[in-house]
């Protein structure tokens, strides 16, 4: 049975501001008489134990949390959450993994500098976590007061019209240059909330909770905001950091198997473009990860955020490097487009963009067929896409490829691997018989 | 009779990233035998002289034109450009200032490194200077192809829809990120072209060709670009410099007189913050500056550039000294806000803004009454407001004000007076009473 840590649990200072003993790892499985610090009404989550706590709690962790903790050595995860450091110099910023990071207030309040904070979040997150992040933001902060926006759910909302909405709530809300937005969702809602931070009043801070796979993983590290055009994917928008990312990893708990999946796509991306023993590992524990296994989903979102990490402030901006982090975009992006925005997920579109990546790296003569084999059995056991819908035609990939960022001065660029598994190339020198062998074989017309 | 300097007809050399020799004069407004480089037909502007010359021209300079160089010992300006440089490390970027700069296509094609452009301009600048301007940046550059968008020209258009044209033409146009965007027009112009290539794939290279006072004095220059939103005057937007500022003074003959003046309350309001010495000069050359003596404008230019760039060099993201251009905006913006935009100019709406601010300030006991007296005998000559429209009330300027971007955590910091002139303050700490007093003198109800 997994052990399930929940930080907040573990506090034993009275300071709103002291990091979180690291030795203290309570098996919560087991019944533990354990009192906190909090006030006024609100639930205790620990893990997947649900105490009800109405009015004052008191702060007592008593001698049975003890014995737990002995017992405990051996077991992952200590109770501080992990944190990935996002190395920009004096924009650095932390990502913090962990289980139940939501009720441990002090960590979001720590990343809020003004009175003032918008969170915006979609009419499914909503109900689920807005008023747990609410809580977080003005558990003994009296001077914060927080609005919010609820946008709809879903890619094909990630646009000009539904952007508009959160500019107009920021300004009726008289929101001014000190305020915080907080993105509270998947990667739409942090694409959309970090643009509309980049861009209100010229520049407010912003946070990021990530409430899915995709933007646990990828999406809510590294500055790249925005909205979709009709024409194209993110071809508006702006590299924007956030002050912190917080991973609360509880809140995979409601996410549909389907989006699971699709973030998984982008954790096998990191193995085959720089992280040839990430993938390995995945390799053997994909079913673990299908599971929900817990240690399992926390190492692979650790690993992949230190993957970012180490991308996104080695070239910020994308002059290089970090375009490697687009395998399998560049189609993806014209199946998400072509097929219409939120028909498939943005996962799918990049899992079966992998595969015609892979599949063209192999006409290239660039990877053996290894590497094809083991790409794709490791994407049907995570149960998503290996080929294109059948509406798309080469033209309609060929049309929106020709928007693609990756273009320059008229090249296409692309991602391709090439070598031993764990290594690739941005290049746009390939032969363009490969690419329209590819599309030939993977498109009906 | 003003010499009115033509930099390209000056160039001898036939490299074409030689700098125009210093020691140049022609007086142009004598008939001149003179004949230059060019490919195809075109005018040859030279100054108020329009000369046409269909056909390949050859690169010959008679003797003539020696004479006449010799004879103009003493006279104002060389030949080549003036550049006010914006120091911003490896950002920086020049301000070129000159007459008939636009002839001078290698100063702009130095600054476009991709092979297509976009020029975005509006209804009222194509006509007069499109053309010239797509000639400056293909002549003799057969890889660089323009597109071009224009947009309805005025206020009232500066907006997420009028933007929006512009990001269709570009994505239509299969522009990536190697393209640059060229901003013709005013100050509504640069600021939505300057979003716009903030925003365009995360980010391109553009340039600002500013065609009116008020842009070629303040809004070109800074990195200051946006949006307005129906609530309030550019609270969407980026801060994003460009890769230089073209300031061709020929453009200002189709300027009309309204448009003038209103850049003239920019002008005066660089004197007022930091450059008494600038201020007394205009006392003295107000009624030039209207009667469009080129000297006057270049130097009015000139000062008024170089004033901006060090203030932008110093605080470019508005952490405090920056705030200081905004003296009379923060009245202004409500101004226009409330009668609607478009219907004051922005600088008429700063002049009667500076004027309420000159007021505050000395009922606050800041300014003695000689400096108010100045301000408004020089707003009165220049044929600028010296008091808002009558519609505006003191709730409109109070709920306007509210969200101005000056405010931080709900306090309304203003731009006052303070001292001698020349001196200003940027500051929340006043007696909230002058400012109610000072609405309730300016406003009918």
């Amino acid at each position: 049975m997994a052990c399930t840590t929940n930080t907040f649990s573990l506090s034993l200072s009275s300071k709103l501001n002291t990091n979180f003993s690291s030795d203290s790892n309570p098996k919560l499985n087991k019944h533990l008489f354990v009192t906190l610090r909090a006030s006024g009404s609100g639930e205790l989550n620990l893990g997947r134990l649900v105490l009800s706590r109405p009015g004052q709690l008191s702060r007592r962790v008593c001698a049975n949390a003890t014995q737990v903790m002995d017992q405990s050595v051996g077991e992952k995860s200590s109770a501080a959450p992990t944190i990935v450091d996002v190395d920009l110099g004096n924009r650095s910023y932390p990502i913090y993994i962990g289980s139940g990071l939501l009720d441990q207030h002090e960590l979001l309040q720590k990343h809020v500098h003004g009175k003032k904070i918008l969170v915006v979040t979609n009419t499914t997150i909503a109900p689920l976590y807005l008023d747990k992040v609410v809580d977080a933001l003005t558990r003994g902060n009296p001077n914060v007061s927080v609005e919010n926006v609820i946008l709809p759910e879903g890619e094909k909302y990630k646009n000009m019209e539904t952007l508009m909405k959160v500019f107009d709530k920021a300004i009726e809300s008289r929101l001014d240059r000190r305020c915080t937005f907080v993105a509270l969702g998947g990667g739409v809602i942090g694409d959309m909330c970090g643009f509309a931070a980049a861009s209100f009043l010229r520049g407010v801070n912003f946070i990021q909770i990530p409430t899915t796979v995709m933007a646990q993983v990828d999406s809510s590290v590294g500055g790249k905001t925005g909205i979709n055009h009709p024409l194209g994917k993110n071809l508006i928008g702006a590299f924007y950091q956030p002050q912190c990312v917080l991973v609360d990893t509880d809140t995979l708990d409601t996410l549909p198997d389907r989006e699971l999946a699709s973030g998984l796509a982008e954790v096998i991306k990191y193995g085959l473009i720089r992280d040839a023993e990430f993938f390995e590992w995945q390799e053997k524990n994909m079913e673990k990860l299908m599971a929900r296994d817990p240690d399992a989903l926390a190492y692979a979102i650790k690993r992949s955020c230190e993957n970012k990490a180490e991308v996104v402030s080695l070239d910020e901006k994308e002059s290089g490097l970090r375009a490697t982090l687009n395998l399998g975009h560049t189609f993806g992006h014209a199946i998400e487009t072509g097929l219409g925005y939120g028909e498939w997920l943005h996962g799918e579109a990049v899992a079966a963009g992998t595969v015609m990546a892979v599949d063209m790296s192999y006409r290239l003569g660039w990877i053996d067929s290894s590497i094809v084999k083991r790409v794709n059995d490791i994407l049907v056991r995570a149960k998503l896409p290996t080929a294109p819908p059948e509406t798309l035609t080469m033209e309609m990939f060929k049309s929106v490829m020709a928007v693609d960022k990756k273009v320059a001065d008229g090249l296409l660029r692309l991602i391709l691997l090439k070598g031993p598994l764990g290594n690739c190339v941005f290049t746009g020198e390939y032969d363009r018989k490969a690419l329209d062998d590819t599309l030939a074989a993977f498109c009906k017309s």
